[in-house]
């Protein structure tokens, strides 16, 4: 599901829009004798805009999101209950736990050799595929969270499974940049009952099992939910 | 357990097992697609055109940001590409599925937000698998790739 369409149906767009223009408008109080500058833009600014970002987040969507984890929202997606979208930021469980996985180190590490090369601010994409049969490894890796009691693993990456990631470098200073982090997350029948992924990525299973199963549930228990994933980071790229 | 029903399990295994053994058959000898395989003008349905030139530079015209860029306050816009660089990368994890893509970088735009925007498309073949020549499609996830939901370029 595209993130605007998610946003959009809860006129999140236009809380988002502002938060970017209430971030570069310097409407807000810093002070962090110990920040770094970046542009104009120190770290102690960023994370109250950041704040500001997270508080526009929890009006448009009248949820709590902070202590809300994988095994909530699996529940939710489960049972029919709860909210159908929800949206994570800095700080959060959910977030701070899809932080530390190895794609998105992975991720960081090509924007570290993207700004080594341009030394410019850019954007791009760098999506988690559980696909082929190389897949099936990522898979028990991801899942083995299941079997050793989160002492491997990812819990959070076991419930989302594949995600859509993009980024945002929006800043450079000397060695340090900001970046913003999206990803975006659909549950459904269709998602979790993906075979050994070696033929659930195909065009085929997609039109004849995936969709089907889908329209099949498309209200109440299993019914699809969705999950947004905001957060800044400061990046040391040198 | 009945012999009913311990037939019905074995024929379920036996038809995994099938499934398996044909992709793993599918999912072999991948060839790297070349320059002419990808070079000349693709099309997706809804009107966005790319050019890829044999020197490695490409062209593109009315493309919908949202699928592109990270979602903005442009990403309900379409955009063209004056001038971007492109080439054939293989997939860092050696994914057998999608093995090859077309790495896009975005050099200036019509929205100049945009400028050094790096994205790729992958590179879809004919078979099963949609690992091995001909390439057919180029394409890309639209949010979470467990959606099943593409983007898609034909060939024109």
């Amino acid at each position: 599901m595209s993130m605007s369409g998610n946003f959009g149906q809860y006129g999140f767009a236009s809380s988002y829009g502002s938060a970017a223009a209430h971030f570069n408008s310097g409407n807000h109080s810093g002070g962090d004798v110990a920040s770094v500058m970046l542009r104009g833009v120190d770290i102690a600014e960023a994370r109250t805009n950041q704040n500001w970002l997270i508080d526009r987040q929890k009006e448009a969507f009248g949820v709590q999101n902070s202590t809300t984890s994988p095994w909530q929202v699996g529940w939710e997606w489960a049972s029919g209950e709860g909210p159908r979208d929800r949206t994570f930021t800095n700080g959060d469980t959910f977030t701070e736990m899809l932080r530390q996985h190895s794609h998105i180190d992975a991720t960081r590490n090509i924007i570290r050799s993207r700004i080594m090369s341009t030394n410019s601010t850019s954007k791009g994409s760098n999506p988690y595929i559980l696909g082929g049969i190389d897949g099936v490894g990522l898979y028990i890796k991801d899942y083995s969270t299941l079997l050793t009691a989160g002492k491997t693993g990812n819990l959070a990456v076991t419930y989302l499974g594949s995600y859509g990631l993009k980024y945002a470098v929006t800043s450079i200073d000397g060695d340090m940049a900001m970046v913003t982090f999206t990803v975006t997350n659909s549950s459904t029948i269709s998602s979790a009952t993906h075979p050994p992924p070696i033929i659930g990525y195909t065009n085929w299973w997609n039109k004849n099992i995936g969709d089907p199963m889908n329209r099949s549930f498309s209200s109440g228990p299993f019914s699809k939910t969705t999950q947004t994933f905001i957060w800044m980071e400061n990046l040391k790229w040198k | 357990m009945d012999g009913k029903f311990k037939m019905e399990v074995k024929k379920i295994l036996h038809i995994i097992f099938i499934i398996i053994s044909f992709s793993l058959y599918q999912g072999c000898s991948e060839t790297q697609p070349k320059k002419n395989d990808i070079a000349g003008v693709w099309l997706s349905r809804d009107g966005a055109i790319i050019e890829f030139k044999k020197d490695g530079t490409f062209i593109a015209k009315h493309l919908p940001a949202k699928n592109f860029i990270s979602d903005d306050e442009n990403s309900e816009k379409r955009f063209d590409c004056y001038l971007g660089k492109w080439a054939i990368k293989e997939s860092a994890r050696s994914l057998d599925q999608f093995l090859w893509f077309v790495e896009l970088n975005f050099v200036k735009n019509s929205v100049t937000d945009y400028n050094n925007t790096v994205f790729s498309l992958v590179i879809s073949g004919s078979n099963f698998m949609e690992n091995k020549a001909p390439w057919k499609k180029l394409f890309n996830w639209i949010g979470d790739p467990d959606s099943g939901n593409r983007y898609e370029f034909s060939r024109k």
